[in-house]
Formats: C-alpha cells, sequence, structure tokens
C-alpha cells in the first residue's frame, strides 16, 4: 500500500456574492483570501491552491491567480503556491505565455510552486472564447509535453495542432528543478488514468466517496508505474474537501453544510459543456464540488447532504474522516474554507486555528 | 446573490393547463425523430421568464426540444417544446413555455391534460437533407420558428443529454410546475452546426425569447419513452423548500 504523509492545502475559488452595483465585494473577496493564505503560512498548511476560471460569476472571480497568487507568494514564506488548474487551451492562455507566468510565479516565491493543468468544464468559458469543446482534450495533451521542454535550458521549438513556433528560448526558467511538480484536474472518472499515464500529479476537484476513491488511487498508482512521463514524475493523489472545524460538531457541521449548500448552489447556475455541447470530449459534468451521497438525481428538493468525509464537525471527527482518506491513499486534502462570504471572516479564520492546533498535530503537522 | 426566477407565478399561470390528475401512467413514443437545439439568449430579463422556484442559466439559454413523432396511442404527432435553460435546485431543467403540437388533436388534449405541457396548435414541419435538418413553425398564418441545422456528425448515444422539461400547470395540488422525465433510448445520433434558428418569442411567450448566439444542436432517432410523474414543485419558493414527491401510482 501507498503511504505518505497527508498534505493540507485551502483550495481557493474566489467565489464571489455578486449583484449589479456590488461594489466593493470582490475586493473583500480578495482581501479574507490573502489573510487566510497568510494564515496557513503560519499555521504549517503545506499549499493553497487558486483556480482558473473565466466568466463564472458568484461560483469564481479567480481570472487571473498568477496575480493572486504571486501576492500570496510574497507576503509568505512557507506555503507552497498551487497555480491550479491553469487553463491548458491556446485560445485563452497561448503555451508560452503560461510557462512564462509560472516560471515568474516559482523564482518570485522562492521555488514554491505546484502547477495544476486543466482544459476547461463550462461552455460558459469555452462559449465566450470561441473554443471548440473537441479540441481541448488535444490541446491540453500538447499543453502538458511542451511546458516541461520550454522550462528545460535552452532554447525550444514545436510544431504541434494547437500552435506551433520556432526556436526561441522561453525565459525565465523556474527556479525548482527540471520544474515545478505538474498536476491535472481531476473531476470525471478516467482522468486519474490520464494523469498516471503522463506521470502527473492528480489534482481531484470532484470527491467520489471513500471507497470510489481507493479504488481510482490504487489504479492511479499502478498505472503510473508504467508511464511516459511528460518530465518529472509527480505521484501524488490530491483531493477536495470542505473544512469548517468548530469544537461543538453540531455548529461545525452546520456552517461547513452552509459553505457546501452555497457553493453547490452557483455552481448550478453554470452551463457545463457536456450540458451544452455533445462531444465525446466531455463526459463529465465536473466542476469543483463534492458528489453528493446517494440521492434521487431527479428530486430537485434534495438539499446538500453531508458528503461522506466532509472535514466539517469537531476536531475528532475530523481526524477520523483525514485518516480515512489517508488511508485509501490520498496524499493531499485541499479545503474550501468558505463560499461567497457566507461564514464571516473570524469564522474561518477561528476554523482554520483549531484545525491546525486541533487537527494537524494528529498527522505530525502544524507550525 | 445566487439567481431566482421573479417571474410573476399568477400571470405565468394564466391559460396554463388545468390537469385532472398527477398519475399518469406512463406512455411509449418509439420511433422517434428529435431535434434539439440550443442557443444563448441575451442575459437582460432572464430572471424574469421563469418562476422564484428556479433559476436561470449562466449564460441564459434557449431551448428547443422537437419531437416528429410517427406512432402514439393517439396516432401520429410532432411537437416543438421551447425552453428555458434552467435548474431546480441544482438538477438542470428547461422550464417550457409553449409547444406547439401539429398532427392529433388527442394528442393536444392528452400532452396538455396529463402532462401539463402548454400547447398551442401548429403547423410543425420536420425536413431532413444529405447534410442538413429543417424544423418549420406556422402558426395564426405565419411563421413563428425556422431552423436550420447542417454538417451532420455522427455521435455515440451516451454523448447526448437530455434534461427533464418543467410545465407550469393546473394540479389539484393548486399550481404547480410538473417535472416530465421523458427517456430516450438513442440508436442513432448526429450533432448539427446550428445556422439559423429564428423565432417569434411572442408567439413563445415572452418577447426576450430572441436567440442570440448559437451553441449546438442535434438530431437522435429514438424510442421515447414518459414515465409516471415522480415530482412537482411549488412554482413561488426554492426547490429545496418546494419540491413534492408522488406517490408511485399503482399499476
Amino acid at each position: 500500500m501507498y503511504v505518505r504523509a497527508v498534505e493540507f492545502g485551502i483550495f481557493f475559488e474566489l467565489s464571489t456574492p455578486w449583484w449589479p452595483g456590488a461594489a466593493g465585494i470582490e475586493r473583500l473577496v480578495y482581501d479574507n483570501a490573502l489573510e487566510q493564505a497568510r494564515l496557513a503560512d503560519e499555521l504549517g498548511f503545506d499549499v493553497v491552491w487558486a483556480v482558473e476560471h473565466h466568466f463564472l460569476e458568484e461560483y469564481s472571480h479567480s481570472s487571473a491567480p498568477e496575480l493572486f497568487l504571486t501576492a500570496i507568494a510574497a507576503t509568505t514564506t512557507r506555503v507552497r503556491v498551487g497555480h491550479g488548474a491553469v487553463i491548458c487551451v491556446p485560445g485563452i492562455n497561448h503555451p508560452v505565455r503560461v510557462a512564462e507566468r509560472a516560471a515568474v510565479l516559482d523564482v518570485i516565491s522562492g521555488g514554491r510552486l505546484e502547477f495544476g493543468t486543466a482544459r476547461s468544464s463550462t461552455w460558459t468559458e469555452l462559449g465566450g472564447f470561441g473554443i471548440d469543446p473537441d479540441s481541448t482534450k488535444k490541446t491540453w495533451d500538447e499543453f502538458v509535453r511542451v511546458l516541461p521542454g520550454m522550462w528545460a535550458d535552452g532554447p525550444f521549438e514545436f510544431d504541434g495542432i494547437g500552435f506551433s513556433m520556432p526556436e526561441r528560448n522561453v525565459i525565465p526558467k523556474p527556479l525548482q528543478k527540471p520544474h515545478p511538480p505538474m498536476w491535472v484536474t481531476v473531476t470525471s472518472p478516467g482522468t486519474e488514468l490520464d494523469a498516471a499515464d503522463r506521470g502527473l500529479g492528480c489534482l481531484g476537484v470532484a470527491s467520489a466517496g471513500f471507497a470510489e476513491q481507493e479504488r481510482r488511487t490504487l489504479e492511479y498508482h499502478r498505472r503510473i508505474q508504467l508511464c511516459d512521463p511528460v518530465g518529472a514524475v509527480n505521484e501524488k493523489v490530491a483531493t477536495l474537501n470542505y473544512l469548517h472545524c468548530h469544537e461543538d460538531r453540531a455548529i461545525g457541521a452546520t456552517k461547513g453544510l452552509e459553505i457546501l449548500g452555497l457553493f453547490r448552489t452557483v455552481n448550478a447556475h453554470l452551463l457545463s459543456t457536456r450540458e451544452a455541447y455533445p462531444t465525446r470530449a466531455y463526459q463529465g459534468n465536473g466542476l469543483a464540488h463534492l458528489v453528493p451521497t446517494r440521492i434521487d438525481p431527479g428530486d430537485p428538493g434534495s438539499g446538500p447532504p453531508v458528503p461522506e468525509g466532509a472535514a466539517v464537525g469537531d476536531p475528532a471527527s475530523i481526524i477520523r474522516a483525514v485518516k480515512h482518506w489517508e488511508s485509501v491513499g490520498v496524499d493531499q486534502i485541499n479545503f474550501l474554507v468558505n463560499a461567497n462570504e457566507v461564514l464571516p471572516q473570524a469564522e474561518v479564520l477561528a476554523s482554520l486555528r483549531m484545525f491546525a492546533r486541533e487537527v494537524m498535530p494528529a498527522f505530525g503537522k502544524g507550525a | 446573490m445566487p439567481l431566482t426566477g421573479t417571474a410573476d407565478v399568477d400571470a405565468l399561470a394564466q391559460g396554463r393547463p388545468t390537469m385532472p390528475t398527477l398519475h399518469t401512467p406512463p406512455l411509449a413514443l418509439p420511433g422517434a425523430e428529435v431535434v434539439q437545439v440550443l442557443y444563448e439568449m441575451r442575459r437582460a430579463g432572464r430572471e424574469t421568464l421563469v418562476p422564484p422556484a428556479l433559476h436561470p442559466t449562466n449564460p441564459a439559454t434557449l431551448w428547443v426540444l422537437a419531437w416528429h413523432l410517427p406512432e402514439s396511442p393517439y396516432g401520429p404527432f410532432d411537437a416543438v417544446h421551447l425552453r428555458v435553460g434552467c435548474r431546480s435546485g441544482a438538477r438542470t431543467r428547461g422550464f417550457v413555455t409553449v409547444t406547439a403540437l401539429s398532427g392529433s388533436p388527442e394528442a393536444a388534449r392528452h400532452l396538455a391534460d396529463d402532462w401539463g405541457f402548454p400547447v398551442r396548435p401548429a403547423e410543425v414541419a420536420f425536413g431532413r437533407r444529405y447534410d442538413r435538418v429543417t424544423l418549420d413553425v406556422v402558426a395564426d398564418g405565419r411563421p413563428v420558428l425556422a431552423f436550420e441545422g447542417v454538417d451532420p456528425d455522427p455521435l455515440g448515444a451516451q454523448d447526448l443529454e437530455y434534461t427533464a422539461s418543467l410545465n407550469l400547470a393546473h394540479t389539484e395540488r393548486g399550481v404547480r410546475i410538473v417535472q416530465v422525465e421523458a427517456r430516450y433510448e438513442i440508436h442513432r445520433a448526429e450533432r448539427l452546426r446550428p445556422r439559423n434558428l429564428t423565432l417569434d418569442g411572442a408567439w413563445w411567450g415572452n418577447d426576450l425569447l430572441r436567440p442570440a448566439f448559437p451553441i449546438t444542436a442535434s438530431v437522435a432517432h429514438a424510442d421515447m419513452k414518459i414515465p409516471a410523474l415522480r415530482f412537482v414543485c411549488r412554482p413561488d419558493v426554492p426547490a429545496h423548500e418546494g419540491s413534492e414527491p408522488l406517490s408511485t401510482p399503482r399499476s
């Protein structure tokens, strides 16, 4: 069995309560997130991730994560900065610009960059940029194969499907050698195999429950042993979770469900590619979420159930959940700690402090 | 704040069907030709198109769902549903504004009485050529919808998704949103490039129903079944508060 000390991260979607004339709210969301990241650094969290999304009102106002992460890198010293996932579609990000921005972030952070890749799963985004959904898997594959080459010493040239370029030296080079750890966002079942085949870390943003996660993780680790790596192998499995830690289990669970319920509602507004555009290239509807426990998918009245393994409640219940995730091979658990500012910042910070004080030591972690 | 519908329920309910019962037996509709067309709409006013129980999509979407049915218990008929893309709770749905129906007055009556579809009589014409599919609806002596999708591209059956329709209707429980979960056993599916969609929004229920940007279209050959109703929903409160499961009818 593959076992490694579990890592803890915060996953920033920068979801934002939004209405016409909501001046100042985005500033508040960003300020609060930056404060959470600084506290995470002090408390001994391992990583903070920031997603890239476009046009996803309320769900995620994180359209320039490299800037947000630069601010974090400049005000922290230990926590790793997760640029993830970058949308690896040439019509949204040219691969050279992706390589350049990531390298700068690695340099500024002193070699603390984790680099996630994705291809966008909503028509809201792809349609906005005029992207053909049929093409994104091909171009993502091209991206992950060329980026290590661009980050390597010396010039790079490429003749591909999504883009081509003559010989140029892409600069600067990242501080980490041969390059920062690379990941792929996994929403649909099967993408973990794409990750394994390429030697990429598995950045799960949709949890499948303990049994399914264990099955997928075992298959991932089996398969990555046979991989044809695109660069340095990153054999880690991360999963997404919700966090609200409170001394009173019921209060912790209730607050956690507030985060989950609101995040799920704003998620539902969006138009997934799978729903809008029939294509073999999108087999899942995934955006970041925890798959609900078994409920009738036809029932519009079904509210947010407590997903299996959600880190909401008191420290003891959260320790149990984390140990379970650890036991099924998860290396890193990334937490959503608020959604649309439904919880006051003071409660979010208190939850993080209690988690660090009461939960992290059970896993040999903490400042 | 999260989007929600703002349509006035009383106004929306005027002229909607009255369903004698919510316990309609399942309906089999074999050999159907199903055309689905998806366009973006302008966002202005999108929340006014659906009742408070529902919330529109981002971006706002307009769905045309057309059934060419050579066989049914009521004889052959054609139906075109215009739907606003929406969510009921977290579930993907299409709120039906009008169903244009031709070919069988008995089918028109049953679709309204049994399932709550807001049926209006019309002349519906499907056209299929080698490289295109057309759909035309004429009502009150004038065209109210015309569509052309070109360059059919074969798909796997599992690549197509159809969402449940929501019909506002007068029921034994009062005005309710009736969830119709039609099932499609797909035998052949093709994606189409939507080239033209024109429609008369006012005829279909609201001037705001105007296609603004094409997304996609599809045509499928399928055996359809409309199972017994399982859920209705109060139109005036969010679905997680107003959803009402129906007891399974004894057959």
